[in-house]
């Protein structure tokens, strides 16, 4: 009785999104750094006891001439990846919404989690007046999913194969003002793309609703430049 | 880990990925907060896996990490719940929305240890010694948390949902 009462309390459940090949190549690598650490230790130990005793005799002579200043640090190239996918994602949303007008800053994409390595960015847009936001996370692989008990969560099915699912948020009146895709292409590009949109209510009034529609908001997640991989 | 474990622990990772998240969404009631808990419950499990898998029941160890994990990160300053004035703007929900939130509020007003205690038990369906076992707590005092959590929820919500039917 109590177990019903609970899964009807808890209702739509959104998508999960875990990459559990991610999670297990993260717990490798711990493990492999804990055991590289507990080595590296060791030697640190023996090499300090054995730098002590060889330096014994000497410890009365003069120090050492300073060694020559290390190089100055090189400055990281620009992440390629990052800015391809800046101008494809920028490029999605004007295909997507031809109107759109991003702000200057918008979709600077930055490496993203570490059980979900990807590449995330999010932007300010504005359509026929009306302003938005979406974040955009480009994951390389699958990410498992589940609509759980669905009813505000929709399966997605694109033209290449492509499967998702989609949670729209509506006021009352069925105005849409925001929405949440997640659109597995790992069959087709091996890229899992999340958009997430919402309305922002401008500073001089108006309402909330979300600048895009869906069937926008899906044509984006499947343009093909948006891409995990070159 | 052998491949042959893998394979078990990714199994296991995959069948029982949504149930977890919906236990985890009880006692936290966050979907963000529940998708983290349950993360670090599996990567806890990974390392732990062959004990984990000689347990005598897995799903219940399972369970247990997760609500240990969880009353650990109420202790972190920043997982603390706070109380808001503003609320945020309202949206249409699926079902039934003031017996749903009804229940929901009135669990998420119960402390943390009677909160798992009613989530285990009643949620997940655990016996009372098994319940003692996972929190490390005595037999008496699961009765004692389940039955005041029990009647915290029972009288406003549960009731209710009854009438209702």
């Amino acid at each position: 009785m109590y177990q019903q009462l609970f899964d009807e309390a808890i209702g739509n459940t959104p998508p999960g999104l875990l990459d559990v090949d991610g999670l297990i190549r993260q717990q490798r690598q711990r493990r492999r750094g804990i055991r590289m650490g507990t080595l590296a230790g060791s030697a640190a130990v023996a090499l300090a006891a054995g730098s002590l005793l060889w330096a014994a005799p000497d410890l009365h002579a003069q120090p050492a001439a300073p060694s020559p200043a290390a190089p100055a640090p090189v400055p990281p190239a620009a992440d390629a990846t990052a800015l391809r996918l800046e101008a494809a994602a920028r490029h999605a949303l004007l295909t997507a919404a031809p109107g759109a007008t991003i702000d200057p800053g918008s979709f600077e994409m930055l490496p993203s989690g570490q059980l979900r390595p990807g590449y995330a960015g999010t932007a300010t847009f504005s359509v026929n007046g009306q302003p938005g936001r979406v974040s955009l996370t480009i994951t390389k692989g699958q990410l498992l999913m589940s609509c759980g008990i669905p009813s505000d969560c929709q399966p997605v099915r694109g033209p290449r194969g492509e499967t998702g699912a989609l949670i729209a948020s509506t006021r009352p009146g069925g105005d849409v003002i925001g929405c949440y895709l997640m659109l597995d292409r790992s069959a087709v590009d091996n890229t899992t793309v999340e958009i997430n949109v919402t309305g922002v209510r401008s500073a001089s009034g108006g309402t909330s609703n979300m600048p895009l529609t869906v069937d926008q908001v899906t044509r984006m997640a499947e343009d093909p430049d948006l891409r995990a991989t070159a | 880990m052998k491949a042959s474990e893998e394979a078990d622990y990714r199994e296991f990772v995959v069948s029982r990925y949504d149930a977890l998240r919906r236990v985890a969404y009880l006692l936290c009631r966050d979907w963000h907060t529940a998708d983290d808990l349950v993360s670090i419950t599996l990567g806890k499990l990974y390392r732990h896996w062959h004990r984990g898998k000689d347990a005598h029941n897995l799903d219940a160890y399972v369970r247990a990490m997760l609500t240990r994990t969880w009353l650990d990160e109420l202790r972190r300053p920043w997982r603390r719940e706070v109380a808001t004035e503003s609320l945020p703007e309202a949206v249409q929900p699926a079902a039934t929305p003031t017996d749903r939130v009804a229940l929901l509020t009135l669990l998420g007003r119960l402390p943390p240890r009677q909160r798992a205690v009613v989530v285990l038990r009643h949620y997940c369906d655990l016996s009372v010694e098994e319940t003692a076992d996972l929190l490390g707590i005595s037999v008496g005092a699961v009765k004692s948390q389940s039955a005041r959590g029990l009647a915290a929820l029972r009288l406003p919500a549960i009731r209710q949902y009854a009438s209702q039917e």
